[in-house]
């Protein structure tokens, strides 16, 4: 029997910028658009859910007079990564087919 | 990227490795430091070779001031210039602001206060600097080059301490060659074959 995947995380976008900010202190807007290849609009969306989800933070500044977004991971957020990462390797392992 | 509806375990493996060595990728991008410093350093050295060998000039060791000096004055502004640019902040890139400070704090102090005068000194303590900056690189960014380049740098200072001083500086030459100058090339094509995921 399968872990079930968390359904916040099981998504392209969500999971790209997850990846992403796991492996920094933060991240600026502007970093997440650029390695994503997503629009600003679906980004700020996914933004929005994982910090709702209580995954990341973010942080709105000003620099140089305009507006600085700026996000990163939580401890929940790193916890449902990791919870989220064995789940899928157990699936990887159990799959039919795999040794 | 959007998100599509065939999103399965196997998307989410991908992704997942992908943006995290997407992520990687920007701290491995150092490669002009190397660069700078290996010529810097491999210039430096065969000029103190020459002058001495060939020319008997009595202040041969010139190029070091001018050419570390110029080095010095190039990076701070490169990485000012890189850090304003950067939109993400890595522990990795924590680690090396106050490494490398802590490091040439130690390097200045070592040449400035420590060995002034003890000549045959100089070329194996900095190759013992140049290789404990190295190995450390290699580890942290998992890059096997910089990590035989320390090994090898560490090698050339316990034979530059057995060697004459101008046999020293060709050692050096060919260290900074190896531990800077090779890897520092190898880092650049590494990153222009930089993964992109849409």
């Amino acid at each position: 029997m399968f872990k079930e995947l968390d359904p916040v995380l099981h998504s392209q976008l969500r999971l790209s910028i997850m990846s992403l900010l796991v492996g920094v202190r933060s991240a600026e807007f502007s970093f997440l658009e650029e390695k994503t290849g997503a629009t600003r609009g679906n980004i700020s969306v996914q933004l929005r859910k994982l910090e709702e989800a209580g995954y990341i933070e973010i942080t709105k500044s000003f620099r140089k007079n305009y507006p600085l977004t700026t996000c990163s991971i939580t401890k929940k957020g790193i916890a449902a990564f990791r919870e989220y990462a064995d789940a899928l390797s157990d699936y990887i392992r159990q799959k039919p087919g795999s040794e | 990227m959007e998100n599509s509806e065939k999103f399965n375990e196997e998307s989410a493996l991908k992704v997942i490795s992908a943006m995290i060595e997407a992520a990687r990728s920007d701290v491995r991008d150092n490669h002009f430091f190397y660069l700078l410093w290996g010529f810097l350093v491999l210039g430096a050295s065969l000029l103190e070779y020459c002058l001495i060998t060939f020319a008997k000039y009595p202040h041969h060791y010139i190029g070091w001031p001018v050419l570390m000096g110029a080095g010095m004055i190039v990076s701070l502004v490169y990485a000012t210039r890189k850090y304003r640019r950067s939109d993400s902040s890595t522990y990795v890139g924590g680690f090396f602001k106050y490494f490398f400070l802590a490091w040439s704090i130690s390097l200045l102090l070592l040449l400035g206060f420590i060995i002034p005068g003890e000549n045959q000194l100089v070329q194996p303590i900095i190759l013992a600097m140049y290789a404990l900056a190295t190995f450390v690189s290699g580890g942290i960014l998992r890059f096997k080059p910089l990590i035989w380049g320390g090994i090898i740098a560490w090698a050339a200072a316990i034979a530059s301490f057995f060697s004459p001083f101008p046999v020293q500086l060709l050692i050096t030459a060919a260290t900074v060659v190896i531990a800077y100058i090779i890897p520092g090339f190898l880092l650049k094509r590494r990153n222009g074959n930089q993964i992109t995921v849409n």
